[in-house]
């Protein structure tokens, strides 16, 4: 049967739909996690007793590295997203998390990321936290919990910081 | 379905599925609160009983210039009082603890050495110089006392 030439070209559209995605083109986003950790006790009073908990604790600001590989040149733009899937978060703590160092050329010279070197909340849903374009490896991130108290009760809290790396 | 509309799903999820590149990665953020329970004291009064109205058991002898301090982050806390040694016979030492924020005071209590509830239902709370009073009494059997001391010991549980 001869192919009619309107269905020719939703038949190439499709296919051109399909290939110009192939997981060749993927952009990559590798992390180096620092699992961030701390563990607050009496120590963590801010004057002894009748004194409440330090409030904010900071990371490391080399804690966590992730490298953006895989991109078609070293104009290809893209942009890291953040979120956090709370395994057992307590409401009264905020995470925030920032930019701390631009990294460096994978390979190809590129220009140094934009965005992200203050402090932003994670939600519970993607916002941005920095851009880029081309591959970028090195670039550390850093984290700082805001919030603690003694009205918070003792247990572990543990949240999941989920980063996507998006063509733009 | 015609094919027409049978390409255009197609189209519409092969966009879809050829949207944006992405790669996603985890890190993982915990902290760990341990279970907090501090108290401090301050000063170590010192208490004589010395006079008397006539007819009447000796005056009681008062201080209310010492506090304490406490933080914890557990429900249901309390603090105990305790006394190293029995105090001398007809003598009586007690102590009143003013409650933090949500605490029950038990009032005046006479210290011994099996430690007894002073201030209960303590809940997450962090407060300074919460006022203590000692009163020590004397009866007339109790006789001429040399001095002595007491070590009282608070406890938060």
């Amino acid at each position: 049967m001869r192919a009619s030439p309107r269905r020719l070209c939703l038949g190439l559209a499709l296919a051109a739909a399909l290939c110009a995605r192939t997981p060749l083109g993927a952009i990559l986003l590798s992390v180096i996690p620092g699992n961030y950790a701390e563990v607050i006790d009496e120590s963590d009073l801010t004057g002894g007793a009748g004194s409440n908990l330090t409030a904010t604790y900071t990371s490391a600001s080399t804690i966590t590295r992730m490298d953006v590989t895989g991109t078609a040149s070293a104009l290809d733009a893209w942009r890291v997203d953040v979120r956090r899937i709370d395994t057992s978060w307590h409401a009264s703590l905020t995470l925030r998390v920032r930019r701390s160092s631009d990294g460096a050329d994978c390979a190809l010279p590129t220009s140094a990321p934009t965005g992200g070197v203050a402090y932003q909340n994670v939600e519970t849903t993607d916002t941005a936290l920095f851009s880029g374009s081309g591959d970028r490896c090195g670039i550390n991130v850093q984290y700082q919990v805001t919030g603690l108290s003694v009205a918070i009760p003792p247990a572990a809290y543990s949240t999941t910081v989920m980063y996507t790396v998006v063509d733009i | 379905m015609s094919h027409r509309r049978t390409i255009a799903a197609l189209l519409t999820v092969a966009l879809a599925l050829g949207g944006p590149l992405f790669g996603v990665t985890t890190d993982t953020v915990t902290f760990t609160i341990s279970a907090i329970n501090s108290l401090s004291v301050s000063g170590s009064p010192t208490l004589r009983v010395m006079t008397a109205t006539a007819g009447s058991q000796p005056d009681a002898a008062t201080d209310a210039t010492t506090s304490y301090s406490v933080t914890t982050n557990e429900d249901g806390r309390k603090i105990t009082g305790a006394i190293d040694l029995p105090m001398p016979s007809g003598v009586t030492l007690s102590i009143r603890l003013a409650a933090p924020a949500g605490g029950a005071s038990a009032g005046d209590v006479a210290l011994a050495v099996a430690p007894a509830d002073l201030v209960t239902s303590i809940t997450r709370v962090a407060e300074v110089a919460r006022p203590i009073s000692y009163s020590m009494s004397a009866t007339v059997q109790a006789g001429v006392v040399a001095p002595f001391s007491r070590t009282v010991t608070l406890t938060v549980q």
